[in-house]
Formats: structure tokens, sequence, C-alpha cells
């Protein structure tokens, strides 16, 4: 064990004096922590001259929608909300209406639950959704029909269909509003972070093996007693976990950033007030959510980095690892498999850079997948199946080691 | 120079001998052919009574119908026609009905229509079968001036409405000056009115396609090329070849035409493809159909298949430079895996990147990004470069900029090669 | 307890495609030192790697004191120094002795001492601080003859380990391969007859096409072993100068 222990601090070394590690360390650290707020920065220009600036419009909005905090989205706020809106002169409502004194004075205040219920109810402009008479029952009938034709749309099958509508109605309804825009800067940004994440984790360990042939260190390597075995666990060991744990202080990193820009509240927001997960009916909130999906991410690290262990024995080539790991995460990233093809949609769905699209193929997919006659989820899955993959690859990767042999040179 | 041949196809025969080239340039063509027929072979496709076929079918079935709408003007008459067929009849409900036996409705979904009002007393059958017949016009208007408006708008209309909401992006969008609304109004008023309506459809994608087809490209020169001068350190060949009489420049020159000559011949050989099959599955109609059909904020005078055309040539230039710029890594980093990773790491930043506009110079320079030119927006983008006063957009003064750009590569990789000896 | 030191290699063969690298060799090999000499592509590389595990035969079978050459075990007591070998740049010279050392099972506190004294063996105190990639050659080779003695093996594989060395350098190795070969099995391989020439009592093994051509105990009665060596080598009609 102490051997071990050994082996693997060396081959920690080894990782961090590289000086392509050293740079896109760097370079993904100053991207990743640059860019996640940078919407903030800057001015708000109309026509031409300086309206505002983002943060201080982001400061506006957070103070407008705290005072709501609590409240819950029924009929009372709902017509609070309209006779909000309805100080837009009628002539505006069309036009820029977010320009008029009255908006910024009366109606701002309540823009993210005119958001909420525009989503809903699907209005296609102002004086529409104006012209609604507000009911709060249908309302949420409303969202009710539009869950279930999202449930046709996934192509479910009348058990999962049955286990949604049990989750639907442990739902609390009417949802109740919290200001939650740190955890949801957060959600949105994690598609971006993962694919960013598994690109650095494929570059630093996809000649973890194949540089010990090209350095002709494997000789050496593999003639000494601990090289066959211990040492490629070693290497193993040392790769994902550098990979891991670069990604883990990363990810914390961007939640701190985040969440002291914009306010750490809002973490029991449900889930569903959202636009892009009204359909997902766990009572789960967001904050929670938050903390599912970076777990997802770093889970994604971990088996990629498995994968490209494996790969990089297999392939004898460092190049084409790379390759093979760009070329996966680009075909996720602009390819998808219809819906129809169940299987095959669902198992795409499962790979990393999918899997944190976060719509409804992702992370948060409405299918189901039967275990030991329990339903699991897509996110409760996928840790099991990246923990049996990332062990398999493991294992094959040990197997080419094993086979592996010093001729021709 | 002498040898220069030689050295030339030896460093072709190099490049071909590597088993990642061509798995590479497969894997690339299976993309082309997957994305053209994906969803023929995949998914299924149901027509307006809820009939179902494959999505070929369906394909054949609108082509039909939108090849008789050909050489239309899309004038008052024409619009008037499109709103009839689609105006009086409202859907009133969607209903979730078990099949009807007779009238052929089933139910798939709320996309279609299984419960129709209608006012004018046509039937379904004459309410679906209208639809059909103007779907182009109808798809085509609506993606212009939106739903609501299409029903009522008349020719002014449409093309005022066209020009308005194209002018209230430049503003809004791209930060234009007073001189570069001024060259977009006289372009649009160069534009031939009323557009003459064309089934399109294979020719249009060859356009909305460029921009996947960048990524391909940019990949199969990243993956072929990012070790074409590392390997030489690192199986230590370098020492032999550097000390060699032609090993200098004309060995340099060489290796870098042979990586050029395999990322456009490979570039060229994907796009064949693609037209092939495009062209082969929707017809090569509309090729000299205005580009306003098929992207409606362009204010160019050019018809699609000149577009197509123009996009390609940008394409290969850019190949060009991304090729050079791939090299130069490789001589740079002297490691493939760095060389690679840079250049697909910068292409994918580029996906997610976005400079706003009213970071004028910044915004403009980041559009001149093959990445982010090469694609439809390539068209609409009226801001312009200005040169010796003559103003030139994205697109024309592109292939240029890439030229200059890959030669300036080609000379500072050239010094780094030269230094290595030291 | 006394542990009997014998390198068994029976009948091993290696065959790639279209040839046949080393062709069902058989030798016995004890404490001393075994020269291993041979013509450029005779097998003796490859017969090499198979000894020290890293190139599996393709037929025979090789045992250190019955221990097969893919165990742990047998990989505890072996020492190899290849054929241009790599090192990692990056790492000082000190640095890559800890490594070995760790990768042979050593203790650390039993690595730092060891690494010190064989740096102190092969004069490379001085540089042991310094990076890799600032030696000279012949300071490299050194560093691979310390790794390689690291674990005191009972067998010590060493490929052409004078390449690279000045005349002073490859009389100080001498002196170090005969007092290493009092208690272990020294396989050495060299195109330079006179290291083995010079080393008292030592067997000399000579390998051509993949086969065993010789193998006695060289005394130093004999003739010239460079003559006699290229004697081996003579083709027909024709004479080697």
């Amino acid at each position: 064990m102490r051997e071990f222990g050994i082996l693997y601090r060396y081959e920690l070394k080894k990782i961090m004096q590289r000086k392509i590690v050293k740079i896109a360390t760097v370079i993904v650290f100053a991207l990743i922590l640059g860019t996640v707020c940078a919407e903030l920065s800057g001015n708000y220009y109309v026509d031409g001259k300086v309206y505002d600036t983002h943060y201080h419009m982001m400061k506006t909005d957070r103070e407008y929608a705290r005072k709501l905090n609590g409240r819950k989205i029924n009929q009372d706020l709902i017509m609070e909300m309209q006779d909000a809106y309805r100080h837009i002169p009628e002539n505006e409502r069309e036009g820029r209406y977010s320009l008029t004194e009255e908006y910024q004075d009366w109606a701002r205040p309540y823009s993210q639950i005119y958001q909420f219920v525009n989503m809903v109810m699907e209005k296609k402009t102002l004086s529409d959704l104006l012209a609604w008479k507000a009911d709060e029952n249908e309302l949420y009938e409303n969202l009710g029909r539009r869950i279930e034709e999202e449930r046709e749309d996934a192509f479910l099958t009348e058990e999962e269909k049955a286990f949604w509508r049990e989750k639907e109605e442990q739902t609390e309804k009417p949802y109740t509003f919290y200001y939650a825009e740190g955890y949801w800067k957060l959600l949105y940004s994690s598609y971006g972070i993962c694919y960013v994440l598994l690109l650095y984790a494929a570059v630093c360990l996809a000649d973890l093996y194949t540089r010990e042939h090209s350095l002709r260190t494997d000789q050496l390597l593999l003639s000494s007693r601990l090289g066959k075995r211990q040492l490629y666990w070693a290497k193993a060991l040392a790769g994902m976990s550098f990979a891991g744990m670069a990604s883990l202080i990363l990810i914390a990193l961007v939640m701190f950033e985040v969440l002291f820009i914009y306010g750490t509240d809002g973490f029991q927001m449900a889930l569903q007030y959202a636009g892009a997960f009204f359909y997902y009916s766990e009572p789960v909130s967001v904050g929670t959510t938050v903390i599912i999906v970076y777990a997802l991410i770093l889970a994604a690290v971990l088996v990629t980095g498995a994968f490209v262990v494996m790969l990089s024995e297999l392939l004898q080539n460092g190049t084409a690892v790379l390759a093979v790991v760009f070329g996966m995460v680009s075909v996720t990233m602009f390819f998808n498999i219809p819906p129809q093809m169940r299987l095959a949609s669902q198992l795409y769905a499962y790979l990393p850079g999918k899997l944190l699209s976060l719509n409804m193929g992702g992370a948060f997919s409405l299918r189901l997948v039967r275990v030991f006659g329990r339903y699991l989820t897509t996110w409760q899955f996928v840790p099991l199946l990246y923990l049996l993959s990332g062990a398999a690859f493991l294992l094959i990767g040990k197997w080419a080691y094993g086979r592996y042999q010093v001729s021709g040179r | 120079m002498e040898n220069f041949g030689t050295l030339y196809r030896f460093e072709l025969k190099k490049l071909g001998r590597k088993k990642m080239v061509w798995y590479t340039f497969v894997i690339l063509l299976q993309i082309v052919i997957v994305m053209n027929i994906g969803d023929l072979v995949f998914r299924s496709y149901y027509d307006e009574f809820g009939r179902e076929m494959s999505t070929y079918e369906g394909i054949v079935q609108r082509r039909d119908y939108d090849r008789k709408l050909s050489g239309r003007a899309i004038d008052d008459d024409f619009l008037k026609e499109m709103q009839k067929a689609y105006g009086e009849s409202k859907v009133v409900a969607y209903e979730y009905e078990e099949d009807k036996g007779d009238t052929g409705l089933a139910t798939i979904g709320s996309s279609h229509i299984s419960s129709v009002a209608v006012e004018d007393g046509r039937s379904p059958h004459e309410v679906v079968e209208d639809h059909k017949r103007y779907r182009g016009i109808h798809t085509y208007v609506w993606s212009v001036i939106g739903p609501v408006a299409a029903q009522s708008v008349d020719a002014a209309g449409f093309y005022q409405g066209r020009r308005d909401l194209i002018l209230a992006d430049c503003l809004e969008k791209q930060h234009l000056t007073q001189a570069e609304q001024s060259v977009w109004k006289k372009k649009e008023e160069a534009l031939t009115i009323p557009f003459v309506y064309t089934y399109c459809e294979g020719i249009s994608r060859l356009l909305w396609h460029v921009n996947v087809m960048n990524y391909l490209w940019i990949f199969l020169s990243a993956i072929c090329l990012s070790g074409i001068f590392a390997q030489e350190y690192q199986l230590r060949t370098d020492q032999l070849i550097l000390s060699s009489r032609y090993g200098m420049l004309p060995l340099y020159l060489a290796r870098i035409c042979a990586g050029i000559t395999v990322v456009l011949g490979g570039t060229a050989a994907l796009y064949a493809a693609e037209t092939a099959l495009v062209l082969g599955i929707y017809g090569a109609d509309g090729f000299f159909a205005a580009l306003q059909l098929c992207v409606w904020q362009s204010s160019w005078r050019i018809s699609i298949g000149g577009a197509v055309l123009v996009s390609f040539l940008v394409s290969l230039t850019a190949a060009v430079l991304c090729s050079m710029i791939t090299m130069f890594l490789s001589e740079f980093f002297k490691n493939g895996i760095a060389a690679l990773s840079v250049m697909a790491g910068v292409t994918l930043f580029t996906v997610f990147l976005e400079i706003p506009a009213r970071l004028r110079g910044l915004s403009m320079l980041f559009h001149l990004l093959p990445t982010k030119l090469l694609r439809e927006e390539g068209f609409t983008d009226n801001r312009l470069y200005f040169i010796f006063s003559h103003g030139f957009n994205g697109m024309q003064i592109a292939p240029f900029l890439y030229l200059i750009a890959a030669e300036i590569f080609l000379w500072a990789g050239y010094r780094i090669y030269r230094n290595r000896k030291n | 307890m006394v542990i009997m030191m014998e390198l068994t290699i029976d009948r091993v063969s290696k065959q790639y495609k279209n040839k046949i690298a080393v062709d069902r060799v058989s030798l016995r090999l004890t404490k001393g030192i075994h020269g291993l000499l041979g013509a450029n592509g005779a097998g003796k590389t490859t017969l090499m790697r198979m000894i020290c595990g890293i190139l599996k035969p393709t037929g025979g079978t090789i045992t250190l004191d019955g221990l097969d050459v893919q165990t742990e075990e047998y990989r505890a007591r072996l020492g190899y120094l290849p054929q241009d070998f790599g090192y990692y740049p990056d790492f000082t010279g000190y640095d890559f002795l800890l490594y070995m050392a760790a990768l042979k099972g050593l203790r650390r506190t039993d690595a730092k001492f060891r690494a010190k004294e064989l740096l102190q063996l092969v004069a490379l105190e001085d540089a042991a601080k310094k990076k890799i990639k600032t030696y000279s050659g012949g300071m490299k080779q050194r560093l691979g003859i310390a790794q390689a003695l690291l674990n005191r093996p009972d067998l010590l594989v060493l490929d052409e380990p004078t390449a690279g060395l000045d005349p002073k350098e490859r009389v100080r190795f001498r002196n170090l391969i005969e007092e290493l070969g009092e208690n272990s099995i020294v396989l050495l391989s060299t195109h330079i007859v006179s290291d083995i020439e010079h080393i008292a009592d030592s067997d000399v093994i000579m390998m051509k096409a993949g086969g065993l051509i010789y193998h006695d105990r060289w005394d130093g009665s004999h003739e010239d072993l460079e003559a006699f060596y290229l004697k081996q080598f003579e083709e027909e009609g024709q004479e080697v100068s």
C-alpha cells in the first residue's frame, strides 16, 4: 500500500510537471472564471446611448425580485402583475416597452412573475397576456396540460407517465416564488463548464501512457517489479484524481463567484418554475439541482478520465486519443438522435456531454430506467452507469497495458 | 527548387501512411452521410392527416407541391391566395381522439389537425390540401414577418416589413454606422422586387450546412496536421533532416504544401459528398433563385447557388489558413497534442463565445473567424471593412485576409523551424 | 540459506510475421559475467527484452531460480539497462532514481540512501539536483547504470552499457561489473569486444541470425577475442577485416 502511495505521488508529480497541463489549467481556470459572469460587465445601450450598466440592472432586478420572496404565484400575485403591466401605455405594448418609464416604475418589479405566467400560458404578445382573465386554476391546468404533452413527445411508456403523475401530485402548488438567480445562473452555465472540463481532462491525460512509449521509459517501467500492475493503477488513479481535483476546485470557485455576485438566496425555489424545467415533476429545489448537476459534471470528468486512460493504452497515440474525445464531444454538441429511437436516444443522452444539456434529453429527461424493480431517473441512474463504465474502461486499459510488448525499436 | 517535387511527394506519402488521417476522413465522411440521411432512415413523418410515412416520402410530397409554386412572383395575388388557403380555417381545438375511421384522422399529437372548425365551407380535407399546396410560400412569409402579419399582409407591406426588420436588427445588433446604413439601403434598392418564389430546399440546405461542414474540415486539419512537425522532433529525425542539404526551406515548404493538399483534398471530398447527398435527396432546384428566399435577412444581390459557391471558395481559403495555423502550432509546441488541443479548443470555444457588437472592432474581427463567418449570418452582417474608402463585407474580404494570415504563419513557422538548429 | 542463482532459458524463440528474431535459444547462466556478442540484427536485444519480461517469447520459457519471467518476484530481482533508454527531461537525476526505486519496491529511506550511494558510484553526485535534460550523453548513460543497480539485482541485464562512455569511464565500468559479477548474474551485450575481453573469467555467448553459435568461458588463453569473434562471422569466400 505504501509502495502504491509513493508511485501515485510520483505519477501525480509527472502529470503536474508537464507544460501542457500547466498551460491548460491556467487557460481553463481563467476562461471559466473570467466568462461565467461576463454578461454583467459593461453597459447596456439603447439607440447607441448608454442606458445603464449590466451589473446595476442585475442589482435592480434582484432587489425587486427579493421583495416577492416567499409569495405564492396565485391569483392575487398574477392579478397584481397584470395590473402593474397595464400601466404601460397601449401603444407601447408591442414595441420596446421595457424602455418606458411606466415599465421601469410599475411593471419591472413583477417581471419574473410575468415571465413565468407567459411561459405557461404561451401568449404571443403582452397585449394577449393582459387580455387574458387571470385565473390561477387555468394557469396550473395549462401547465399540467403542457406537461402531459411533453410526456407524449418524449415517447414515454404508460408506467413512466404514471410515475411522473405521482411525482406531480407531490409538488406543491401554487409555486412559491423566491429570487434564485445565482442558482439559475449556475444551472445554465453548467453545460459550457462541463464541455470545457471534459476537454481539459482529455488534454491532460491523453498521453498519460503513450508518453512512456514515446519517451522510451516503458522498457524500464515494464521491467521493474511494480511496473506491470501497481504502476498502471497508480497512473490511472493519479490521472483521474488530478482531473477530478482540478474540476472540483474550479467548480467550487465558480460557485463562490456566482453566488457572491448574484446572492445565495433562493436555494429552495422549485425547479419547475424555470421554462427549461417546467415539465420535470420531481419535487426538487433549484439549489439541490445545482448540487446534483455539478456532482454529475464531476462524475462525467472522472468517467472521461477513465475512458481516456483506456484509449491511451489501446491506441498508443496521444493525438488519436484526443481526436476521439474531441470528436465525441463535438458530435454530442451538434447532433441528436430522434426520440422515436428510444433506446439509442436514451443511451446517447447518457454520454457526458449530452447529459448536461439539461433539457428533455439530458440529466432531467423524463425517461426512466428500471433497476431491480425500481424506477430511476436519469440523474439517479447515470452515476451508477458511470461507475460501472469507468471500471470497465480501466480494466480494458489494464488488459491492453499488460499485453504491451516493447518491440520494433 | 531542385528535388522539391520529390520532397513534396514523400511528405504526401508520409501523411498518407498515417492511419489516423484515413480514419479521420472516413469518420467525417460518415458524419456527412448520417447528417443528411439520418432523418430519412430513422425518423418517421406524420402528415396533416396523421398518416405515417417515411421522411423521404414526406420530402418528396413537399417537394412536389412546392415545385408547382415555383416561378410565381410573391405579389399581392400570390399572397392573397396563400392567405385564403390558410386564413379562414381557424383551428379551434386540438383534441385527442381515437381514430375516426373514414376521415382518416388519427391521434398523433397537438401538431396535427384532429378537429378543425372551418368558416368558409371547406371540408377538413380540403383545408389540409390547401395548406399543403401553399405550405412553401406560407412558411417563407411566416418566417419573415411572423404568423399574425402573414395572414393579412399585402406585397408592399411584406417587402417593407422585411426591410424594417432588417434595419431594426442592423441598428440593434450590428450597430451600423451612417455610411454602412446608406450602403445597405443602396443594396436593398438594387434587389429585384417582387421576389420570385422557387422551390430551393436542396440548395438552401447546402448553405445551412456550411456551418457544420466548417467544423468538420477544421477537425480534419487539426487531427491530420497537428503532428506534422512535432513527430520529427519526437522521432528524433529532425537532427538528420536539418543537417541535410534541402532540409531547411525546401523541405519546410514541401511539407507545408503537402499538408495543405491533404486538407484541401479532404475538404473538397467532404463537400462533394455533402452536395451529392443533398441534391440527390432534395433536388437541385433553385440554384438561380434569389438568396433572399433562403436567407431573408440578406441584402446580397446574388443567387442561392452563387452564395453556396462563395461559401465554398471562402471555405477553401479558410482551410488553407487553418492548415497553416495547425502546422505552425505543431512546430511551435513540438507537441501534436498541444497543437490539436489549441485548434480544437479554440474552435469549440468560438461556439460559445460572442463578442457584443458595441465592441465594434473586436466584434468585427471575431466575426471574420471561419466558424463565425461561414454560416448564413455571413450573408446578413452588414458591417463593412473599409479599405481605401471602399467598403467590403466579411465574405468579400475574408479570403484575402485568410491568405495573408496564412502567409504570416508560414514565415513565422519557418523562423522557428530554422532556429531549431540552435 | 544459500540462494541458488541460475537463469534458465529453455528453447526460447521469438517469431515475427516473416522473420525469426530468436531461434530456440537455450542457456543456463549462473553467477558471473556473460558477454553477449553478435552482429546487428543477430537477436541480442530481442533476447534481452524477453529475459526482462518486456517482450513475450513465441515459444520456450525463461526462469530465474524457478521463478517465471512474468512474475513480480522475478522482476524484483532484475536490473535492466536498455539500449537507448528514455528518461523524464524535467526530473533531476536524484528524482529519477527515487522514482525508479519506488517502482522497484524499495522503501523510501532505503531508496534515498541507495540513490545517493549510486550517484556517488557513477560520479553524478554534483549533477544529482540538475534536470536530466541538461546531462550529456555519458551522464545519462551513467544514470541508466545507476538505476539498474538500485535494487541490488541478482540478475543484471545490460544492453550496450558502455555506449557514450569515454575510455576512462569504460574502465571504471568494467571494474564495477567485475565486482557485481561476483554476486550476480550479469548479462552484458556490447559491440566493444574489449569490454568483455578485459573482464576476468567471463562467459562469451555469440549469436548469429537468432541462434547461438558459441557459448563458453573466455579465460584469455584463447586467441584474441576480437579475431575469434570476427572469424565466427566470416562469410563464405569473404574475409572479414
